[in-house]
This record gives structure tokens, C-alpha cells and sequence, in this order.
């Protein structure tokens, strides 16, 4: 099933304020998926809005003029940007529809909680600092709560390990299925040069409970948080203070079929950019 | 897979004629699987990988020598890279006998771990390119002294997607065509862990040979 781009065109550029039919309405609650990280422990959700697909590079390039994307096609997802990157298309996409911006951004200053990574240094050299306002209604990133949330199946969740199926190959493109012929054996990265493994189209495989398509595979997604030790009996936890790299979930079309379930934490510098690294946005109810 | 380039290509056409005669004619003809150009899978119980950016290769799985025997022949390749080895690796006694080999760049134990993401090289024929590495000392091991390189790479391919990782890089490039070898790869591991770069949970784990820049040769090697 592939979806129509008439919807995903219409959302850029929209200025009502109203939050567009490509967004699905996540009840918040506690969490059902008993594979999740945060399930039996505590962690209460408030409702928030999430989009069914990816940021798309139409999407993108609406917005931001430009597209850094390795993989070009209006329905395929953006990739290639770094979490910065990311902050800014939700201000800058929240500004052109009249919201208020989600993100305090000062690039003249070095963020103190952007730590050096304990094996490589400093990676990152971009370390803006980044604050939230958090009544804002303009455009935001998942925290990695509401992302794992959403991927589950939220309170219809039929606790899957993918997000919306036990079958990887049913909801997502991953190292595998995502090239020109199904890859058996073992991940080798120059059998995926080879065989053209690539990103495919926003929504061309099953949604999960929620109507959500390509939480698991085709793009990993960048969430808000730092990567560090999950916050037990909270609501609406932020991640961690401070960090080496921001967290990413649902794996994409390079990584391993373990990196598709919605419980695998991912982490990459702030600044970091890859052919397999998108994101999508959310807004608050 | 993206193995490291070479300081020199080494070749060793010198020795090669009555090498192929003893590695490679004395095989006999049992039973024989041949891929061309790429693939991966499982032969008499050990894992394989081929892998070809442009000319052409042949890989020949064959059950002799205990089932891990191989040849593989290339040419005009960009980059090619093909092995026989075991899934997972880890703390063993590989054994090798490198039967016959020419044009190639290098041959290693390969291997990499999750947990921390590490790609690992132990060079047994040719060199690794160290250049923008970091040197880290050496280990002593089956006899000889290996030079270990750490070498940090940024955003690069992984099985986890896009990762910044470390290779680990031991080098010696000494080893003899046509008699049996070891490689202690827990001496290896050891002495990384030593030096502050721990590994993390094995995946597969083979003798690889890398050869490229349009080149053609030939590689028959067993291991155990």
C-alpha cells in the first residue's frame, strides 16, 4: 500500500493552525506493549499528536528549500540530517503555518550538558543549546517515551515487537528486503552496496495499531532525548539532562531486523548524518 | 564488510607456480559449490562471504581439508573481498593454510562485534593501511609480533545503521604460503581489552582476502 502524496502535500504550507489529517491523535496512559522499556514501570503519558509518516523530502524541501537527501523521490523519507538539522525544520515548519516555535535554539552558545563522548571526544561541533517551550503548539520531535508509545500500539497495543507486527518483513524495510533482491546470510555492508539497498516510500508497508506506517525500518528516527538511563514512575519523561548523542529508535533500511523493534534504543552525536537517519514530528494536543 | 586499504600490494608471484601445484591441484574433486561475483551463506558448516564492486569472481566452496576449504579468482575487480571462516567468532584457535595466493592486497582473520560496534582486522599476508591511525603497541602471538592500530571511524555503515565505531588493526602481514598457521585470536582480544578497547558480543568471523585498483589474482586457502 502505497499512500497518495495529495495529503502529504497539503500539510506544508497549511497557516489554520489546525493539526493536519496526516496526524494521528495518541491517548496517553500507561504503556501495553509488554515488550517496551517503559512497561510495569510507571511511566505516564499525556495525550500528544504524532504524524502517520516521515517527514518526506517534499515535506523537507517545502519547508527548508533544500535537500540533503542520498536517496532523491518526493515519497521517500528525508535523511541525511542531523538532529539540529531536525529542530530547525520544526521551527522553521512551525513559523510558515503561523504556530508558535517548540525550540529556543542559541547557536552562539555552546550547550554545558553536550558531553564529550567517552571513547571518541568531542564528535559533535555543532553543540547548539536547545530548551523546549513547553506549551508551545508549534512542530516537535517524539521524546523517546512518546516514540516507543506510539510504536507499540499505544492503548491498542497488541504488544508486537515491530511496530504493528512479530513479522519484520510485514511492517518494515530494513538491510534485508530494502535492496533489489531479498539478502540471505549475514549483514555485510558491501552486499548492501551491491544489491542497492535504498529507502522506499513513506507508508508502502503495514501501519501498526495506530495507523502509524514505518516506525519500524526505512529511516531511523531522531527523538528529542539524550541517550541515558530511562526515568521510571514519571509522567512524560524528557530523557536524560545531559548526554554524548541523541537517541534514535526504530532502525532503517541498513541496520539489522533487532534494530526495527520499537523497544531498541539507538544513539548518534547531535550532529551526526547518515543515508538511514530521518525523523518525524509531533505536536502537542 | 569494508576492509581496510594497504600500505603496498604484495604479491608473490615468485613462488607461485609450485604453490598452486601443492594448494591448489592437490585438492581432490569432491563435491564443489561456486559462487560468482556475490553471496553469502553457510558451506560444510562454515560461514562464507564474496563480495565484488566491479570486474568479476569466482568463489569455489569445496568439502576437502574438513570442509573449509576455498579458492577464489578475480579479475579486473575495483574491490574484492572473500573468506571462509565461523558465526559467531570469537576466543579460538583459527587455523589456516594458505594454499596458493597472488594479486591480492590482504589477508585477515575479519571479524566484528556489537556492544561495543567493532570491526577487527588481524593481518596475516599484505599490511593494513595505518596512516591515519592511531598506534596503540604490539602483541606477541603464534610466534610472531603484530603492531596494533586503533582507528576511529565516523558515521560510517554498520550493521546498526549509521555508526561511529573503532576498527582494531593488528598487523603483521608475515605469514607463509603452502604450511599450516595459527591464529590465537584470544591473544588478539586480550591485549586490546588491555588496551582499553574492549569488544562486545561476536558476530561472524572468517579469513578474508581483499584485493582491488583493477586487480587480478588468485587465492586458495582452508581453514579449521
Amino acid at each position: 500500500m502505497v499512500v497518495g502524496l495529495t495529503a502529504i502535500a497539503a500539510v506544508a504550507g497549511d497557516s489554520s493552525g489546525r493539526v493536519p489529517d496526516t496526524f494521528v491523535l495518541v491517548k496517553g496512559g500507561t504503556y501495553r506493549n509488554t515488550t517496551s522499556n517503559y512497561y510495569g514501570k510507571g511511566v505516564i503519558l499525556s495525550d500528544f499528536y504524532i504524524a502517520k509518516y516521515d517527514v518526506t523530502q517534499k515535506e523537507w524541501t517545502h519547508v527548508m528549500g533544500t535537500n540533503p537527501s542520498k536517496f532523491k523521490g518526493d515519497d521517500l523519507p528525508v535523511e541525511m540530517v542531523s538532529w539540529y538539522d531536525a529542530i530547525e525544520y520544526c521551527n522553521q515548519r512551525s513559523i510558515q503555518e503561523g504556530l508558535r516555535s517548540f525550540y529556543n535554539i542559541d547557536k552562539s552558545k555552546k550547550d554545558p550538558h553536550n558531553l564529550p563522548d567517552p571513547k571518541f571526544g568531542d564528535l559533535d561541533d555543532i553543540q547548539w543549546t536547545a530548551s523546549i517551550n513547553p506549551g508551545a503548539n508549534g512542530y516537535r520531535l517524539p521524546t523517546e517515551a512518546e516514540w516507543e508509545y506510539a510504536a507499540g500500539g499505544g492503548q491498542l497495543s497488541r504488544s508486537y515487537t515491530y511496530s504493528g507486527s512479530n513479522d519484520v518483513d510485514e511492517v518494515a524495510w530494513y538491510w534485508r528486503n530494502s535492496g533489489d533482491t531479498y539478502l540471505t546470510g549475514y549483514w555485510n555492508w558491501p552486499t548492501l552496496q551491491q544489491n542497492h539497498n535504498r529507502t522506499h516510500p513513506v507508508g508502502s508497508k503495514k501501519p501498526n495499531e495506530l495507523g502509524l506506517y514505518d516506525m519500524s525500518g526505512n529511516v531511523r528516527e531522531w527523538c528529542w532525548d539524550w541517550y541515558g538511563d530511562l526515568k521510571t514512575h514519571i509522567t512524560d519523561p524528557q530523557g536524560s539532562d545531559e548526554g554524548f548523542r541523541r537517541v534514535w529508535k526504530g532502525g532503517g533500511w541498513m541496520g539489522a531486523d533487532f534494530c526495527t523493534a520499537t523497544a531498541y534504543r539507538g544513539g548518534l552525536a547531535a550532529n551526526g548524518k547518515g543515508p538511514d537517519q530521518g525523523f518525524r514530528v509531533c505536536r502537542n494536543k | 564488510m569494508r576492509f581496510v586499504k594497504f600500505v603496498s600490494p604484495r604479491v608473490l608471484q615468485g613462488v607461485l607456480a609450485a604453490l598452486v601445484v601443492a594448494g591448489c591441484l592437490a585438492m581432490t574433486a569432491n563435491a564443489q559449490t561456486e559462487v560468482y561475483n556475490n553471496g553469502t551463506g553457510t558451506n560444510n558448516g562454515y560461514f562464507y562471504s564474496l563480495y565484488t564492486s566491479s570486474g568479476s569472481a569466482t568463489m569455489t566452496l569445496t568439502d576437502d581439508y574438513g570442509g573449509g576449504n576455498y579458492s577464489i579468482s578475480w579479475s579486473g575487480v575495483g574491490d574484492m573481498v572473500g573468506g571462509k571462516g565461523w558465526n559467531p567468532g570469537g576466543s579460538m584457535s583459527v587455523g589456516y593454510n594458505v594454499g596458493a595466493a597472488n594479486g591480492y592486497n590482504n589477508i585477515s582473520v575479519y571479524g566484528w562485534t556489537t556492544n561495543p560496534l567493532v570491526e577487527y582486522y588481524i593481518c596475516e599476508f599484505g599490511s593494513l593501511y595505518t596512516a591515519d591511525a592511531t598506534y596503540k603497541g604490539s602483541v606477541n602471538s603464534d610466534g610472531h609480533t603484530y603492531d596494533t592500530y586503533e582507528h576511529e571511524q565516523v558515521n560510517q555503515p554498520s550493521i546498526e545503521g549509521t555508526a561511529t565505531f573503532e576498527q582494531y588493526l593488528d598487523n603483521w602481514g608475515g605469514s607463509s604460503i603452502g604450511s599450516n598457521h595459527t591464529v590465537t585470536t584470544g591473544n588478539h582480544f586480550n591485549n586490546w581489552e588491555s588496551l582499553g578497547m574492549p569488544m562486545g558480543s561476536f558476530n561472524y568471523m572468517i579469513l578474508g582476502t581483499e584485493a582491488y585498483n583493477g586487480a587480478s589474482g588468485y587465492v586458495n586457502a582452508t581453514v579449521w
